[in-house]
């Protein structure tokens, strides 16, 4: 018998060497050899000679039993047969692959030559340093990155132009919360809305989302399309790269979408600055899918990539109705995202505050809206006896110049404040007269009593129905 | 929808106005203006009644 240790922990390997000399015509060995041994191995690690010359396993012989060697060619009187077998053992220091036990898991120390198994952690969860762990490290987040998502008001949060929309058929291109605008062909009547979730098991940690309805007895099955396009400056960063969309949705008890399916379109193109209404070019839609609603709040998500030369990315989503719709013929969407990456990480605005998530949306469109009671929206001078031309700064610098002016459509919703401070109801509605990035100019026309020169302010003729709009959108 | 020139600007623009459907003017705009575009060029304008949508349609 031989032994051989570990230099360094001592474990012993031990070696054993059965030898047996044969009297002829053997083609079996077990038992005790000449120096009182006994044969055992273990099988599979034994090796078999027959005067110094190695035998082929299964082939020269069989060794399953541990105790014996059989199907051996008749050995020959003087024959020295030898098996020698080492026990089993285990590596110094080798960790055991059972420490782990589930996908993910990681295996970390706990001390001085001492390690553990720590699961896998939740979805989009990250690695930190813990000194209060055994393990001196544990799962924490999601970490939020304000720039993750590039989808801007993706929670629905911001309505500058309103909270609710009752759409004609042949809606094109219409914008109703910020940066998502609809569409619909010479279909159904259908409502735009914000509503809240209002779900604090499935969804509590986003407040509103968008109800997409089809107006209750409409029959056509024209889509009903809404889509947020992004910019090229904010979709050339995921050229080349996966990404992945995700969205939470949920079914009205009505929802007439074939299957309850609700389309999904991620599609880029190569132009700049478009719209995916009214088309991207070189449009082509990695994602076109279907997800299948419930009545209540699911996330989907889809993964793909994009090539190096898409220049426009957008979302849309497509309902396509069937049948008479009834009362609740609608879906509800919100916590869209776009990410770079294969997974989709929890929701988180674009920004990630709420000041900066409207701010981001006042990039692509700004609306002062009057709070009634002659609220002033904004100071100017009388230009003539007529006519004050007023001017309103943007709270921040727009993706583009207006070229447009929106107002309510109701002359007397304005007024502006003569000298002495009266107020002069307008005859004609407020109208576009200059613009920049970062202000534009208004012209107020009232019937007669200015002084061309004086200083004036323009405001709400005591109504909150008064606005001024002015887009930058795609 | 319609529109209608209804004066010019200060630095001499067209002024058009958006004549909605009841009637009320809620848009001003000058000849540049994208809206206005689309409505004079309405090829450009595209809606699919598809029952296959496509993104953009």
């Amino acid at each position: 018998m031989s032994v051989i240790r570990h230099p360094s922990t001592g474990t012993a390997v031990t070696v054993k060497q059965w030898r047996y000399t044969a009297t002829g015509g053997e083609t079996t060995l077990s038992g005790t050899d000449g120096f009182g041994l006994s044969l055992s191995y273990t099988v599979g690690a034994e090796e078999v000679y027959i005067n110094g010359v190695l035998l082929v396993r299964g082939t020269d012989y069989t060794a399953s039993t541990g105790t014996s060697i059989t199907g051996l060619t008749a050995l020959v009187a003087g024959d020295v047969a030898t098996v020698m077998s080492a026990n089993s053992f285990n590596v110094a220091n080798a960790i055991a692959a059972s420490t782990v036990t589930a996908k993910g898991d990681l295996i970390v120390a706990n001390g001085a030559s001492s390690v553990s198994n720590l699961a896998v952690g939740a979805d989009g969860t990250t690695l930190v340093a813990n000194s209060s762990s055994s393990t001196g490290v544990a799962w924490a987040g999601p970490i939020s990155a304000a720039g993750k998502n590039r989808v801007i008001n993706g929670d629905m949060s911001v309505w500058q132009r309103g909270t609710s929309f009752s759409y004609p058929t042949g809606t094109l291109n219409t914008y109703f919360a910020d940066r998502w605008t609809s569409s619909n062909g010479s279909g159904s009547t259908f409502t735009l809305s914000q509503q809240a979730t209002s779900d604090t098991t499935n969804l509590p940690f986003i407040r509103y989302c968008a109800r997409v309805q089809r107006n209750s007895g409409q029959t056509s099955s024209s889509n009903i399309n809404v889509a947020q396009s992004l910019e090229t400056a904010t979709s050339i960063p995921l050229a080349g790269k996966t990404i992945t969309v995700s969205f939470y949705a949920r079914a009205g008890s009505n929802y007439s979408g074939s299957a309850n399916g609700l389309g999904v379109y991620l599609s880029y193109g190569t132009g700049t600055d478009q719209n995916i209404l009214t088309g991207f070019t070189g449009q082509t839609n990695p994602i076109a899918t279907t997800a299948t609603l419930t009545t209540t709040w699911q996330r989907f998500s889809y993964t793909t990539s994009l090539p190096s030369t898409a220049t426009q990315v957008s979302i849309l989503y497509s309902f396509t109705p069937t049948g008479t719709a009834g009362s609740n013929d609608y879906y509800d969407f919100t916590g869209t995202q776009i990410e770079i990456g294969s997974i989709a990480t929890p929701f988180q605005t674009a920004t990630g505050t709420v000041q900066g998530e409207l701010a981001a949306c006042q990039r692509y469109y700004y609306r002062n809206t009057s709070t009634g009671g002659y609220a002033r929206l904004g100071t100017g001078q009388v230009t003539t006896g007529t006519i004050v031309n007023g001017y309103v700064k943007f709270p921040v610098t727009l993706r583009a110049k207006p070229t447009a002016l929106e107002q309510s459509g109701t002359a007397s919703n304005y007024a502006v404040l003569n000298a002495g401070g009266t107020t002069n109801a307008c005859s004609s509605v407020p109208a576009y007269d200059n613009a920049t990035v970062e202000g534009a100019s208004v012209n107020f026309t009232v019937s007669s009593g200015l002084t061309i020169g004086n200083a004036s302010s323009f405001m709400d003729n005591n109504t909150t129905s008064a606005y001024l709009g002015w887009s930058a959108e795609l | 929808m319609n529109y209608v020139e209804i004066g010019t600007t200060t630095d001499g623009q067209k002024l058009f106005g958006r004549v909605d459907d009841d009637g009320l003017m809620r848009v001003t705009c000058i000849e540049s203006d994208p809206q206005y575009q689309a409505w004079l060029n309405p090829t450009d304008t595209l809606v699919s009644n598809s029952s296959t949508p496509q993104a953009g349609n």
